[in-house]
């Protein structure tokens, strides 16, 4: 076990090492050229992040200031594309999945590009669905769990965006604090049967907020 | 110059986020993601497992058998109160086994209660499910062999072990009821705390090795070192004994003999070898003491199996001691309805549940709750449809008198105080 830890820290440090020189250099490459974002307001990028996963995200940079501050509004959609978190009593599979959301965005550059600060607000949906095979029963019935949670989060992020003639990319991170009713309605079948059940869904040990790291990575077009 | 700082700090930006991202997807540790949560149990009705439907029918056999009183909230625990009949109904039987869910407060008092009452009908010992090794050190505080409690004994509600003490003080020392423990070391660490707890052994060159040696408890190194004093125990016998003593000669063989078995449950991860030490540990109690209180999870207790763990089969404590002892067995089913209790056998975080939430109306623990709303409840499994039919209870169906022999119904529990540093 220790030897395969090794062997993973070391593939994780060459990976690492490799990743920050292609980044390291595709930064440089990208700070040579000309920036051009005041005549292209529109960016309209693929992303990947969290509390959104995968997606679109859309933003406007008007020929606006006030101060120091270039503000920019975004929307985006996303989803996840299926999952199965593992539980202490059951894994949980993520069916389906939708997070919508949209931010305020303030750069500081005239070229309203390059590092900015935004505030966001996201609501998040997720399908989850456990399948118990109660097995330890002596006489053992299957049955599946479907239920939906949902969450409204809102969140403060630092990023950077980088814009080359028609080209977009932005990374950002940040935290969030996440609001749910943790009461969650489910629907319980086995063998054409349905009933109607509730559970609670506990998230860092609470039923109604938690709070964590979010981030996203984006990749579009300037219009 | 200042392209080259602009170039680094956009740099060092990607790489955070970048960074955040792949942690956040790789762990989901600290993300904004669910993925750390979890959800409370959702069970199916009863009834599709064959449940007993008639609501009106099982209330009226609740409201014909049960009796209920006012918990006993805020009263010290040497005043905790049994429910009428209770303590009577168990007096004829041997060994009684109440199936509960751990760390329970109002559960350990009612066992503080429970000891006080039957020892006067000739039982003498009390038996909680922990670690074996605990064992010794627990029972000779409580029994006035020793004045102190070692700090790393004691998954037991410390008022309830004062009032067992000072309950203990006021008997005849033959009298005494002991306090003491079953089941495997699920903790390795407490087989030599319990050997070098004893001034005798300190002095074992074996046992000195065993603590000051750093084992990997799970490794067979230690196992050896365990298995080497258990054949130096049966090799020099009669010179322990003559060294030691009888009494603490048989404890460090019953130490080494359960420490052994922990290790092999523990590597195998099995719940049949785990269950093995079970029954022999309250086996062991019941030959020596013959009447006897055991406490224990829900499912040891129960005297015909309607679930397994793990590779067990089926075959807790309750089903073989039902085998061995007939109906010198008398086991009780002692659920709460709704409280806070620790995720783990520790000082943890207490989770919140309420049974009522998600039970199904012909569930007996909603017909008891309902008929006697805030009240202690016990409902002896004496009448129909409780001899024969199968009934649900807390989202599982069985037969409750082939199962149990009683229920007691807590309205509200919460969680014992536990040891300095558990």
């Amino acid at each position: 076990m220790n030897s395969q830890k090794v062997l993973f820290a070391r593939l994780l440090t060459r990976a690492g090492a490799r990743l920050s020189l292609y980044a390291f250099l595709a930064i440089a490459f990208f700070s040579s050229r000309p920036l051009s974002a005041e005549t292209l307001p529109w960016r309209v990028s693929a992303f990947a992040g969290i509390p959104s996963g995968i997606g679109l995200e859309v933003e406007y940079a008007p020929p606006v200031r006030a101060g120091i501050i270039r503000p920019a509004i975004e929307v985006h959609a996303g989803m996840f594309p299926p999952l199965t978190f593992t539980g202490s009593v059951t894994d949980v599979s993520l069916k389906r999945s939708l997070g919508l959301g949209a931010s305020a965005v303030a750069y500081f550059r005239d070229s309203r590009d390059g590092p900015f600060v935004a505030l966001g607000y996201d609501y998040t949906w997720y399908r989850l669905n456990a399948d118990i095979a109660d097995t330890d029963s002596i006489n053992p019935v299957p049955y599946s769990v479907l239920g939906d949670f949902s969450y409204q989060s809102v969140e403060a992020r630092l990023g950077w965006r980088w814009i080359v003639r028609r080209l977009t990319i932005s990374a950002e991170g940040g935290y969030g604090i996440a609001f749910f009713d943790g009461t969650i309605p489910t629907t319980v079948s086995s063998d054409g049967k349905e009933a109607e059940k509730t559970t609670t869904m506990y998230w860092n040990e609470s039923s109604s907020h938690a709070s964590g790291w979010v981030a996203r990575l984006g990749l579009g077009v300037a219009l | 110059m200042k392209s080259f700082f602009v170039s680094l700090s956009q740099t060092a930006v990607f790489l955070a986020a970048f960074l955040s991202l792949a942690l956040a997807f790789s762990s989901c540790s600290g993300a904004l993601i669910p993925a750390s949560g979890s959800i409370d149990p959702v069970n199916a009705p009863v009834s599709w497992k064959g449940a007993y439907t008639d609501v009106e029918s099982l209330t009226a056999a609740v409201r014909a058998s049960a009796v209920a009183i006012e918990p006993d909230y805020g009263v010290a625990a040497t005043d905790a109160a049994l429910p009428p009949g209770l303590a009577d109904a168990i007096a004829g039987h041997s060994i009684a086994l109440f199936g509960e869910r751990h760390y329970m407060l109002e559960h350990h008092r009612t066992a503080l209660a429970l000891a006080r009452e039957l020892q006067s009908r000739g039982f003498r010992a009390l038996a909680f499910e922990m670690d074996q090794a605990e064992s010794y050190a627990i029972d000779d505080y409580v029994t006035g062999e020793r004045d102190d409690l070692p700090s790393w004994a004691g998954y037991i509600e410390r008022e309830v072990i004062a009032g067992f003490r000072a309950f203990n003080l006021t008997l005849p020392k033959p009298d005494r009821m002991h306090l003491v423990n079953f089941d495997m070391n699920h903790d390795p660490s407490l087989y030599s705390w319990a050997l070098y707890d004893h001034a005798a052994f300190q002095t074992d060159p074996r046992v000195s090795t065993l603590v000051n040696t750093h084992y990997n408890f799970s490794s067979e190194t230690y196992r050896d070192a365990v298995r080497a004093i258990g054949d130096s125990l049966a090799a020099n016998e009669r010179a322990y004994r003559a060294s030691w003593g009888d009494l603490w000669y048989d404890r460090a063989v019953r130490l080494t003999k359960v420490e052994l078995a922990s290790w092999e449950a523990r590597h195998t991860d099995s719940d049949l070898a785990r269950e093995d030490i079970i029954v022999d540990d309250v086996e062991t109690y019941v030959a020596g003491w013959g009447k006897i209180i055991v406490m224990c999870g829900t499912a040891h207790a129960q005297k015909t199996a309607y679930y397994t763990t793990g590779d067990n089969g089926g075959a807790w404590l309750g089903v073989r001691l039902a085998a061995k002892y007939g109906d010198a067995l008398w086991s009780g089913l002692f659920l709460p309805v709704r409280g806070s209790l620790p995720n783990e056998g520790s000082n943890s975080t207490c989770y919140k549940f309420d049974v009522l939430q998600n039970a199904d109306d012909n569930d007996l623990i909603k017909i008891v709750s309902d008929s006697y709303p805030g009240k202690l409840a016990y409902l002896p499994f004496v009448a129909e449809p409780f001899l024969t039919n199968a009934i649900g209870i807390y989202s599982d169906v069985f037969v409750p008198a082939k199962t149990f022999n009683a229920l007691i119904l807590y309205p509200q529990v919460s969680s014992i105080s536990f040891a300095p540093g558990r």
